[in-house]
């Protein structure tokens, strides 16, 4: 027996007594994925992640393709499989369709090619978590950069104009930040009346003290949890802060994608933190892996939560 | 010792393994992880690079050509209150007469916000030469739909395309209309 199983073993017998066996039994399956066959759960979450969140693709070749890369080990472990798989999302969505392709389509793109190229370096494992760590960095350290550069972020301008006129932000802006009910309507035929005139014309637009302090205050979390996942994922990994992207990652998630849920962002940086993580089976990254594992499942539902706080309303 | 294929691992990089870690098991099996040949790092670069040019051109692009924060790849979504939803765009005639021709209540002489992927270009990345190309197909659509043949007073001269978009003040509370960019076209 191993010094893992041994590990293992013992973990389980723990937890067997707080927690339902079926319970017990995934947080097993899922660490043992993670810890010897960690490429297959990396490889199957981004064959999901594609699956579920391409635009504009054919959808008959999509399926097929990620499909047999789900059912087949060898080609989820072949290299050029996922490099093909990018340049085909690319010439299927960028050249026609970028005007309404999100970020994070490009980003699923970019993952893809990097995983095709990363399974094809003799430390596969090693490339692909490297990768992952320099990609969240990047991605949050250009989110970040945008935000603080932004006229209309830090000052709360752009949150207390989306709390004030999204419908989506509607219920939780009426119910926790102060919003008089019916003004996003209001605001709606302010718009629209904006809109009907010329350059330099104004309308008022209803909000409130508070919503526009909470605005102020989400612009700055959101700067500061953005800039500093960029920081834990891009510092050298001999820095103790090195270990801490995929927490403050998950307070990212679970605070932001209930109120914006834009879940294919979500599912694909979950994604790359599981493989980003370091190779060791200490607990800090067994729960990390079941966190995610079960968010992977939940996120899609985040979507509801509109109607939760529409209910509380 | 349990690896993954694929993985190097080094002696005692696992074999240290509890089910919590300490600073000190940490650091030894950072320093038991597989260090990377220059042509495996070759290969991890690539997608980062890729990304970071994107960025690059994105920033370019939004600085000099008007290229929507929110689109193109850069992670500029949910930045700014000029997003492409609250882009509009209106193209209005100017007559023989003097007189001008198109509602902006209904986007002008042509209603070019329609969601079809050429009022979303426009919208996202209103550069000078997409511009252009709306007016001309604003006159065009003029002269087909509109001008009465019978008088040359309602002949167009010119067409304007003009891309707006939202500015909000929080402070005063009032949102406004500010021009992002804009073409006059003289008809031939």
């Amino acid at each position: 027996m191993t010094a893992l199983d041994t590990a293992a073993t013992a973990s389980s017998s723990r937890e067997r007594s707080r927690v339902p066996a079926w319970i017990s039994r995934a947080w097993n399956s899922v660490n043992t994925l993670f810890e010897t066959r960690r490429i297959e759960l990396v490889t199957v979450m981004t064959a999901l992640v594609v699956m579920t969140h391409s635009l504009f693709t054919v959808d008959d070749v999509r399926t097929v393709l990620v499909f047999a890369a789900l059912v087949i080990p060898a080609v989820r472990r072949f290299g050029p499989f996922w490099i093909g798989v990018g340049i085909f999302r690319f010439f299927s969505q960028v050249p026609n369709h970028w005007p309404s392709l999100d970020n994070h389509q490009h980003l699923i793109n970019w993952w893809c090619l990097g995983l095709g190229f990363a399974l094809m370096a003799s430390q596969s494992e090693e490339a692909i978590r490297r990768l992952a760590r320099i990609m969240l960095g990047l991605c949050f350290l250009f989110a970040t950069i945008w935000k603080i550069r932004s006229p209309d972020f830090l000052n709360g301008d752009f949150f207390t104009w989306t709390f004030a006129t999204d419908s989506r932000l509607r219920a939780f802006a009426e119910t926790f930040l102060g919003l008089p009910e019916g003004a996003q309507r209001v605001n709606g035929d302010a718009q629209r009346l904006l809109e009907l005139g010329a350059a330099g014309g104004t309308e008022p637009i209803i909000t409130g003290s508070r919503l526009h302090i909470a605005a102020i205050i989400t612009s700055w979390y959101t700067v500061v949890i953005e800039g500093s996942i960029a920081v834990f994922y891009l510092v050298p990994e001999r820095f103790r802060v090195a270990r801490w992207g995929h927490w403050a990652l998950l307070v990212f998630i679970v605070t932001v994608y209930p109120i914006a849920p834009v879940v294919g962002f979500a599912l694909i940086l979950m994604t790359m933190s599981v493989a980003g993580l370091s190779g060791s089976a200490h607990g800090g990254n067994r729960r990390w892996v079941m966190i995610a594992s079960v968010l992977f499942v939940v996120l899609p539902l985040f979507g509801r939560f509109e109607d939760l706080f529409a209910a509380i309303g | 010792m349990t690896t993954s294929p694929g993985m190097t691992a080094s002696p005692g990089s696992d074999s240290t393994i509890t089910p919590e870690t300490s600073d000190a098991e940490t650091s030894q099996h950072n320093a038991g992880r597989p260090r990377l040949s220059r042509r495996a790092w070759a290969l991890v670069l690539i997608a980062p690079l890729i990304m970071t040019g994107v960025a690059v051109m994105h920033h370019i692009l939004t600085t000099t050509s008007d290229l929507n924060p929110w689109k193109g790849g850069g992670f500029g979504m949910f930045a700014t209150v000029d997003s492409p939803g609250n882009r509009r765009i209106v193209s209005i005639a100017t007559l023989r007469n003097g007189q001008t021709y198109g509602n902006r209540e209904t986007g002008g002489v042509l209603d070019f916000n329609d969601y079809s992927e050429t009022s979303l270009r426009a919208a996202t990345f209103p550069n000078t030469d997409r511009l252009r190309s709306m007016a001309r197909e604003a006159i065009f659509f003029y002269e087909l739909q509109v001008d009465d043949p019978t008088t040359d007073q309602d002949d167009v001269v010119s067409m304007r395309v003009e891309v707006l978009t939202v500015d909000f003040d929080a402070s005063a509370n009032t949102a406004t209309l500010v021009l992002v960019n804009a073409v006059d076209v003289a008809a031939s």
